[in-house]
């Protein structure tokens, strides 16, 4: 990518480290400059100058000064647009969920590419979690879609081996080959109910807005073990805002009732 | 392990916060060209942190012995507890003299984003210090959370008020919103959006 040293574009901070005494390096997912790490000088000490603007779930437009050869690039300015982050602290579930759009989008950002519908997706799933309580569906959909954003996005309507379109017959699906496989050629890896990849299909193309209703109670568990391995083939290790989800939902520590986690949500809703 | 001992330094050094492989390599070459005896002290201030430095058993401050100096203080409020995330947050109220009652310091945030969850925090030994399962100390009155405003400071405060509050103790949250000092024509958008979120009645 060429790029000019100078740039506005709208952006958010999907990770923040403190660097020294006074400052922070942060990776920010832009519209117009793809995914980049970002030095804001005087984050740290003084909040005068880019205000709470930089918390998590925060959209605005940044001003950045592009770094040459691999060198950190400096935030000159960042003025919110949009603050989601205020309804998401307001649930620790919302925050878990949050967080895991976060990491999904940020891991799976392919190096030094402008990505401005990978970007509106992300920004599109923080709207509907920050408008709408958690649901399982929401996290489903936005899997699929970020992974269809970056070309990586399972086959689920043809056997990835002979093509033949997926009927109801019983189906299987293969991680490490990218899909689900017909009977006459399978069975391999994970078994799939029919009920679960019509949910799949129609998750992948579903509005985010309109997700959370997508995936069946039935299937809801089955749907997430599923798309937990095929996130963790991509990424190459555990998604660690799942985990943070998984003890939250699950609290297995005494002395932590898992009411505490959300007395917000309903018990099936909180699935991760 | 290096068995270069200037390339081991350089490792051990680039695994704090915000040092990079550059900067330890020029703090390395500094120990290395400064006399033998910053070194060994250096060393020592080093292993004596860890090997005496301990929590303290009521409120998980970092101490020497078994209880830190505002638990042991007898004029403290022992029923007054102010949850912070860090022993960087105790010293900083401390040094305003202002506040009499005592803390309990959770060692972090929760952080989906870092995999901390309730059980890295200090949460447990909290809430049995306010069911009054804690034998060293009297059961707290009252609870401030005063995690830093930020979303997973927030968020803490609101999972840490949604645990305490079936233990009937009184929970508050410290405020938060437009600097004093400040002006609101300056504030930027998520403060006050923030401060008007969280506005009270005037009394
Ligand atoms: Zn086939
Ligand atoms: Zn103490």
């Amino acid at each position: 990518m060429t790029l000019p040293t100078a740039v506005t574009t709208a952006a958010l901070v999907s990770r923040s480290v403190d660097y020294g005494e006074a400052d922070r390096v942060l990776t920010l997912l832009t519209r117009d400059v793809g995914k980049v790490a970002a030095l804001a000088r005087g984050a740290r000490r003084s909040r005068r100058r880019f205000g709470a603007a930089l918390d998590l779930f925060v959209v605005g437009r940044a001003a950045l000064r592009l770094g040459r050869d691999g060198r950190l690039a400096t935030l000159e300015r960042f003025d919110p647009t949009d603050d989601y982050g205020t309804s998401i602290a307001r649930d620790v579930i919302k925050l878990a969920h949050g967080s895991y759009l976060l990491e999904l989008a940020r891991e799976l950002w392919p190096a030094d590419q402008r990505e401005p519908e990978l970007f509106a997706l992300v920004v599109d799933g923080l709207a509907t979690l920050a408008s709408q309580r958690p649901s399982a569906g929401l996290l489903r959909a936005f899997e699929l879609q970020v992974l269809r954003a970056v070309g990586l996005v399972p086959c689920l309507d043809r056997c990835v081996r002979c093509g033949a379109a997926a009927g109801n017959a019983a189906l299987s699906f293969s991680v490490a080959e990218g899909g689900v496989v017909c009977s006459p050629c399978g069975p391999t890896g994970w078994s799939l109910s029919g009920a679960a990849q019509q949910a799949l299909l129609a998750l992948r193309d579903r509005p985010l807005m309109d997700a959370a209703g997508g995936a069946p109670a039935g299937v809801q568990r089955e749907l997430r073990d599923l798309m937990l391995l095929v996130v963790q083939h991509h990424l190459g290790r555990r998604p660690r805002a799942l985990d943070f989800l998984i003890e939250l939902t699950e609290a297995t520590a005494p002395g932590l009732p898992p009411a505490a986690a959300g007395a917000t949500t309903p018990p099936v809703e909180r699935e991760a | 392990m290096s068995a270069d001992p200037l390339n081991r330094l350089v490792q051990e050094l680039a695994k704090l916060p915000g040092i990079g492989e550059r900067t330890a390599a020029r703090l390395a070459f500094h120990i290395l060209r400064a006399p033998a005896s910053y070194a060994q002290q250096l060393a020592a201030a080093i292993t004596e942190l860890k090997a005496r430095l301990s929590e303290c058993e009521v409120c998980c401050m970092l101490t020497e012995g078994q209880r830190c100096r505002v638990c042991r203080e007898p004029r403290r409020d022992a029923t007054l507890v102010m949850v912070v995330a860090t022993p960087q947050d105790v010293l900083a109220i401390e040094r305003t003299a202002s506040y009499s009652g005592t803390y309990h310091v959770l060692h972090g945030l929760l952080s989906p984003l870092d995999g901390v969850g309730p059980d890295a925090l200090r949460i447990r030994a909290l809430l049995a210090r306010c069911g009054g399962g804690a034998e060293a100390s009297p059961r707290p009155r009252e609870v401030i959370l005063a995690t830093s405003p930020s979303v997973e400071g927030d968020a803490t405060a609101l999972y840490l008020g949604r645990l305490l509050r079936p233990l009937g103790v009184r929970t508050t949250r410290i405020a938060s919103g437009v600097p004093i000092g400040g002006e609101i024509e300056f504030a930027d958008g998520v403060t006050l959006h923030r401060a008007i979120e969280d506005r009270r009645e005037l009394t």
